[in-house]
């Protein structure tokens, strides 16, 4: 009898883990991501394709018009939301905000806050425009959010057609020259600092501007 | 008064055989729930690639919705033969061969495609754009060739998004590099196309026995050469991100992806 209940008692603990470790491989995670500028379907495909190397990923969707991008994965397995901005990044866009509903109903938030900048009473503020290489509207949110992350800049607009960045900054706190080689860092070719090849080269094609 | 109309009739017979050169807008056709990447014709019906939703869509020759396909992974420029629609699936890397009833099976091919996003067939010849490859695949007489290397010299491709088989040549949307590029069926590089039309982004591609028609993705534009690949004429109004161009019956039939419809233009 002992024997009985000691062999009940082991089978009943061992179909609850494996009932339990199944439902939890059958559950899954709500990933939602808004990345700014999305409008060839050709790139938009393209950031798909770069999710899909996360082996398990289902029910990708991409609205074009927002810029959402939606996708769940098996909650056994969970995705940090370094890696999935990290995803974002290498595929060549900018995560505007990344949320993560967990199966347990928590959720991992994660947003591209540009705080507005208060001008202080002794900024020397300062209005300019200069060239940008560009093409789209991913190159817009690419430039716009380099120069706003930077100390100093209040205010950034890329005309896609002219090709000019207009930007209004503290002259105490930063320069032209400097502002050009942030961008450039990014990717994109000034008048005065050229991107390096490799950061151009992985840009999304719709941002490979012509550079003879 | 007899010299006016003297001067008159040869005046107005120049402007009216001016017009008639032209390409003018007849009409609009909203496609309310499809947004259209490429575009094909069986001789009966038009069937339009949905990459957005996954969907293939065919209409008769009146727009009039026919039928839905669904479940592919990303359809985009499409070709018809014999009654069967070529699909390249840009997410699933595969061409699809899309039956009359609705049967589909995938194209054998040796090579490992990576994102394919145009294809052409032409009796026994096959051509495919490669996009993430930079490169595009001819088969002729059962034996794949390779064309093109990523870069921006001549023969050499930036994402190219579109192909067109005519009897003599290859054309390529050579997209990013914003140019067509032309091949014999060596594989050899004959010319360029458009190269100083300052385009962005040129994804579709149609050749007729007169004319090349290229869409202009970025710039809202359908750029129209001869066949010497000089520039005869620019439509700019009222396009709206244009993906692909069909050129059938002395009509010509324009997707526009953003606009959600397609534009239907005569001489």
């Amino acid at each position: 009898m002992k024997y009985t209940i000691i062999i009940l008692i082991m089978s009943f603990c061992a179909s609850f883990q494996t009932t339990a470790f199944a439902q939890k491989k059958s559950e899954r995670d709500q990933y939602t991501i808004t990345v700014e500028g999305l409008g060839c379907p050709f790139c938009a495909y393209g950031l798909e394709k770069k999710f899909k190397e996360f082996k398990g990923i289902k029910h990708i969707k991409i609205e074009m018009e927002t810029g959402v991008f939606t996708f769940s994965f098996p909650a056994d397995k969970p995705l940090s939301v370094e890696q999935v901005k990290n995803q974002v990044e290498e595929a060549g866009y900018t995560a505007k905000s990344t949320v993560i509903k967990r199966t347990d109903g928590s959720i991992e938030k994660d947003e591209l806050i540009i705080e507005e900048k208060i001008v202080s009473e002794d900024a020397v503020v300062l209005k300019d425009d200069f060239f940008v290489a560009g093409n789209c509207n991913m190159c817009a949110a690419r430039i716009e959010k380099t120069a706003l992350k930077l100390n100093g800049v209040f205010k950034a607009k890329w005309n896609k057609k002219s090709k000019m960045l207009t930007v209004e900054f503290d002259e105490n706190s930063t320069t032209i020259s400097a502002i050009e080689k942030a961008i450039a860092k990014a990717g994109h070719d000034t008048s005065t600092a050229k991107a390096d090849d490799e950061i151009y080269n992985n840009l999304p094609p719709c941002c490979l501007y012509d550079r003879k | 008064m007899r010299t006016y109309i003297i001067l008159i009739i040869p005046i107005l017979m120049f402007f009216s055989c001016q017009k008639k050169s032209e390409w003018v807008l007849e009409q609009t056709i909203d496609l309310k729930e499809v947004t259209p990447i490429g575009m094909a014709f069986d001789g009966n019906s038009f069937w339009v690639s949905d990459g957005d939703n996954n969907k293939i869509v065919s209409y008769s020759k009146d727009f009039i919705l026919k039928d839905t396909f669904q479940n592919f992974d990303r359809p985009m420029h499409i070709a018809i033969e014999n009654k069967k629609v070529f699909i390249p699936e840009y997410g699933a890397d595969i061409i699809t061969i899309l039956d009359q009833n609705g049967v589909k099976t995938t194209l054998d091919i040796t090579e490992n495609l990576d994102a394919p996003s145009g294809i052409d067939i032409n009796n026994n010849e096959i051509a495919i754009a490669d996009f993430y490859n930079h490169q595009v695949l001819f088969k002729k007489e059962n034996e794949w060739i390779k064309i093109g290397k990523k870069g921006k010299k001549a023969g050499e491709f930036h994402y190219p998004t579109d192909v067109q088989i005519t009897d003599e040549l290859i054309y390529v949307a050579d997209a990013y590099n914003n140019r067509i590029q032309t091949f014999n069926k060596k594989g050899e590089f004959i010319a360029t196309i458009g190269s100083e039309q300052k385009i962005n982004a040129l994804t579709g591609i149609c050749i007729t026995g007169e004319q090349i028609f290229a869409t202009d993705f970025e710039n809202n534009r359908i750029l129209i050469f001869n066949l010497d690949g000089e520039i005869t004429q620019v439509i700019e109004k009222g396009l709206n991100n244009p993906t692909d161009v069909l050129v059938i019956n002395h009509k010509m039939y324009i997707c526009n992806y953003k606009a959600k419809n397609i534009q239907v233009y005569q001489k």
